[in-house]
């Protein structure tokens, strides 16, 4: 039996188990007697580019609370249509757009960047 | 003056004239779980080959040195015949009070009560409020046994099937149908409940993948990650054979979770 570490505080053993940092949790007494017998686990992988991307996303939206998934596409359809109408107005008349599209710049070229969302 | 209940050596006797004897289904008596050995969470079958440790079926796992048995049932009483190893079961301390307790079964086994001497049926041991005990059987066959306290062996208690699942499925439930949030493209979030509340913080597997169905799509599912196990529930990140679509809810199907939180 071998023991892998997460990011989290749980345990992965190799046959794909998760093994809560439990005391009371018998495969966490076994993988401590494993430890105890002067075995070493298999370090974390590090996160993936797109891993790291989605916590940045759910940062940028914890940090800006105006703004969530379903506002940031309504705010896109909605100024796609106002430019598709009037390819001349000036968006900066609607309040708050300023904050809103740089928040959403953000958002966007971390979500393009991972592969999550399309350019 | 009326007489509503008539105690005697055979147990209790009400008014109306009915009777609840010791020999009776008093049913909760079996500090043992699964003495029947009618559940079979982990669907063993045929000849049951297990390593040290692992389990069959449900309570009850294999020795130190592992352990072969089959089994077969009559008029609904299952029997296994233990031929190498060992099979234990570990009684869980809560469900324990101090003192003396009996050890009853029926067959050709013997057994032994923590790290006693092995005897036939009858064999007694002390227990302490809080800890736990191990019943341990070796080759031979064995069915309907019972761990009680006192000296001397009474019926086997019949517990309700349904019960005696719940009661095993504080240290093992398999789950096999939830919901899907999808989260991003790449990821959707499986949320479990489990029926019964664990013993512990269980290990938590994905035995089979299974697919997502709903919002148009059927998406199997191609692995599990962030897998995270609670005393109530657990979760996990799902990837996808096709892209999800954030906050759609998908029927998950034809797969498995299991939770593990045995002694």
């Amino acid at each position: 039996m071998k023991y892998k570490l997460t990011s989290g505080t749980s345990i992965l053993r190799d046959d794909g188990a998760s093994i809560p940092a439990d005391p009371a949790n018998a495969d966490y007494q076994a993988y401590q007697a494993w430890i105890a017998a002067g075995n070493t686990p298999t370090p974390a992988d590090q996160p993936t580019a797109q891993q790291t991307a989605l916590a940045q996303i759910v940062a940028i939206e914890q940090a800006n609370p105006f703004t969530h998934r379903h506002f940031r596409d309504a705010f896109d359809t909605i100024t796609q249509v106002i430019a598709a109408v009037n390819p001349q107005y000036d968006m900066s008349k609607i309040p708050g757009f300023a904050q809103v599209a740089a928040v959403e710049a953000q958002i966007k070229s971390v979500a393009i960047n991972a592969g999550v969302r399309a350019a | 003056m009326a007489v509503d209940l008539v105690l005697n050596n055979n147990g209790v006797q009400f008014a109306d004239g009915g009777v609840m004897s010791t020999t009776q289904q008093l049913g909760m008596q079996n500090r043992l779980h699964n003495g029947l050995f009618n559940i079979n969470q982990r669907a063993v079958s045929g000849t049951v080959t297990l390593a040290a440790g692992a389990y069959g079926h449900d309570r009850w796992k294999a020795g130190a040195g592992g352990c072969t048995y089959t089994f077969a049932t009559t008029a609904g009483v299952t029997t296994l015949t233990i031929s190498a190893g060992t099979l234990q079961q570990v009684i869980e301390g809560a469900n324990l009070e101090s003192g003396t307790h009996v050890l009853s079964w029926t067959g050709t086994a013997q057994a032994r009560i923590d790290s006693g001497a092995y005897g036939a049926s009858g064999i007694t041991g002390t227990s302490v409020g809080g800890t736990n005990q191990t019943i341990e059987f070796g080759t031979g066959t064995v069915s309907l046994p019972q761990y009680e306290v006192g000296t001397t062996p009474s019926k086997f208690a019949y517990r309700p099937i349904g019960l005696e699942l719940a009661l095993c499925q504080r240290y093992y439930e398999a789950i096999t149908t939830g919901w899907i949030i999808g989260y991003s493209a790449a990821l959707a979030n499986l949320n479990l409940q489990w029926r019964i509340p664990k013993r512990a913080s269980p290990t938590v597997a994905m035995a089979t993948n299974g697919s997502a169905v709903g919002n148009g799509i059927s998406n199997s599912i191609t692995g599990a990650s962030t897998i995270v196990g609670y005393v109530d529930g657990a979760y996990m990140d799902l990837s996808g054979g096709t892209a999800w679509t954030a906050a759609a809810a998908y029927s998950w199907r034809g797969g498995q979770v299991t939770g593990n939180a045995e002694l």
